[in-house]
């Protein structure tokens, strides 16, 4: 085992007995919420859609997550981005998380976590997520 | 160089070696709490943790059992103050005994605290030892609603074929769509459901539980929510009762999800009721100034045309 990083207080260690197995939930959840969609796209049902935009005419934050899905799905990069950027990088950290999920739980590896997040960073990361947010918001209202 | 403490799976957090000396002294740790430090392979018990020191007599932890029912069916009478200065003797709700009561038991008495007594219910519900009780739960009552559902759709698609011309008739409705569904399809669809409801209750307690730590709302970890947000479906039940249950429902759900927030992470009502809605009132408050703008410059730009 070694530290990461001593800055951010990051670890690999080894899971304790009976503790919360995150990585194995996380891979169960969004694999099973994956495969629903994908089911239920499958069959041909209807998709719920955007009461936000339905009811104003204007996209919410998170419109054209299933576009940005389904492009994703046909290898279409840029216009998965192109739909909803903010979404298009959520995907992506989704995916990693997985992949790296998979392979702990696979060779039953240390798992990474975080000891002490120094303030000052959650306070910067806090600032960068309302940003990228608005910002991506900014970028579906001009583009709607 | 930081320890890592964790008790019966719970992480206890981060600690110097002088302070889990310290911890230890005062019983505030005991020896049987499992460290682990950067080097190790696999966690020791503090008890044989390089440099400490344990007393050889040493009090037992508060366990759960020092305060758990005489009898599976009658609840001890734990009134909230009770519960609040002895920190750790949650052992409800019913579902959590569900081995000693049996399922359907559990099941109606988990329904019945939850909704008719939620204060205390959530005040001495545990809200740590895994994921695996509340998600049972969480899945039980979806797998019921959504079981009810298809029956209600497929006796509705019976009653739309039996009248002239229904079947023609748009609907945006999901029950109106899905009940022109050939029956098999129905159930397919029902199987599709459950897993899709059963992960959103992850994400949806994640979006409450970084909205309540927003407003430092959070004195516990996100499982703690995801129990609040769980057992909070209770009032599912009454989804099943036609027309006015999803209203029902609904309005109560949130009601508890209140309740138990507040109860669960010691916090004020408000501040839970704020966290729950934040999204909703985010994206509808934002959404509308920027309507009322564009409205507003509309008019102004027709009004500027026509003088």
């Amino acid at each position: 085992m070694r530290t990461l990083s001593r800055k951010f207080g990051l670890f690999f260690r080894p899971l304790a007995p009976k503790e919360t197995d995150f990585e194995f939930l996380f891979l169960a959840v969004s694999g099973g919420f994956a495969t629903s969609c994908y089911l239920w796209l499958s069959l041909g049902m209807p998709w719920p859609g955007c009461w936000v935009r339905r009811l104003t005419g204007l996209p919410c934050p998170t419109c054209g997550a299933t576009h940005c899905a389904l492009s994703l799905a046909h290898g279409d990069l840029a216009g998965a981005w192109w739909h909803n950027p903010l979404i298009f990088i959520c995907y992506g950290g989704t995916l990693l998380i997985n992949l790296y999920a998979a392979a702990v739980l696979l060779f039953r590896l240390p798992r990474l976590r975080l000891a002490n997040l120094p303030s000052q960073i959650k306070r910067t990361l806090g600032a960068l997520a309302i940003v990228a947010l608005t910002a991506n918001w900014f970028y579906l209202l001009a583009n709607r | 160089m930081k320890i890592w403490i964790n008790r019966a799976g719970q992480n206890l957090g981060t600690f110097t070696l002088e302070e889990v000396q310290r911890g230890l002294d005062q019983s505030r740790f005991v020896p049987t709490d499992l460290g682990w430090q950067e080097g190790m392979e696999t966690w020791k018990p503090l008890a044989e943790f390089p440099g400490l020191q344990t007393l050889p007599h040493q009090e037992p932890p508060p366990s759960l059992s020092s305060v758990a029912p005489s009898s599976p069916d009658v609840p001890p009478p734990l009134s909230e103050v009770t519960l609040a200065i002895v920190e750790g003797a949650e052992d409800g709700p019913a579902w959590e005994r569900r081995k000693e009561l049996g399922l359907a038991k559990a099941l109606v008495q988990t329904w019945k605290e939850m909704l008719f007594n939620p204060t205390v219910s959530f005040t001495r519900m545990k809200t740590n030892g895994g994921f695996a009780s509340p998600f049972l739960f969480n899945l039980t009552m979806v797998v019921i609603y959504a079981f009810f559902s298809t029956i209600y759709q497929l006796l509705w698609s019976v009653v739309i074929a039996a009248t002239a011309g229904a079947t023609h008739n748009e609907s945006s409705s999901m029950i109106a769509i899905s009940a022109g569904l050939p029956p098999l399809l129905n159930i397919v669809v029902m199987l599709v459901v459950i897993p899709l409801l059963v992960g959103s209750t992850f994400l949806s307690a994640g979006i409450t539980h970084a909205c309540l730590a927003l407003f430092k709302g959070t004195s516990k970890n996100y499982e703690a929510t995801y129990r609040v947000i769980c057992y909070s479906y209770s009032t599912w039940i009454f989804a099943l009762v036609p027309c006015a249950g999803w209203f029902v429902s609904g309005i109560w759900c949130l009601v508890l999800t209140i309740i138990g927030l507040s109860k669960v992470h010691k916090t004020e009502g408000w501040r839970a009721a704020v966290a729950l809605l934040l999204p909703t009132f985010v994206c509808v408050g934002i959404v509308f100034v920027l309507y009322i703008a564009i409205i507003a410059a509309a008019v102004a730009s027709s009004h500027h045309a026509n003088t």
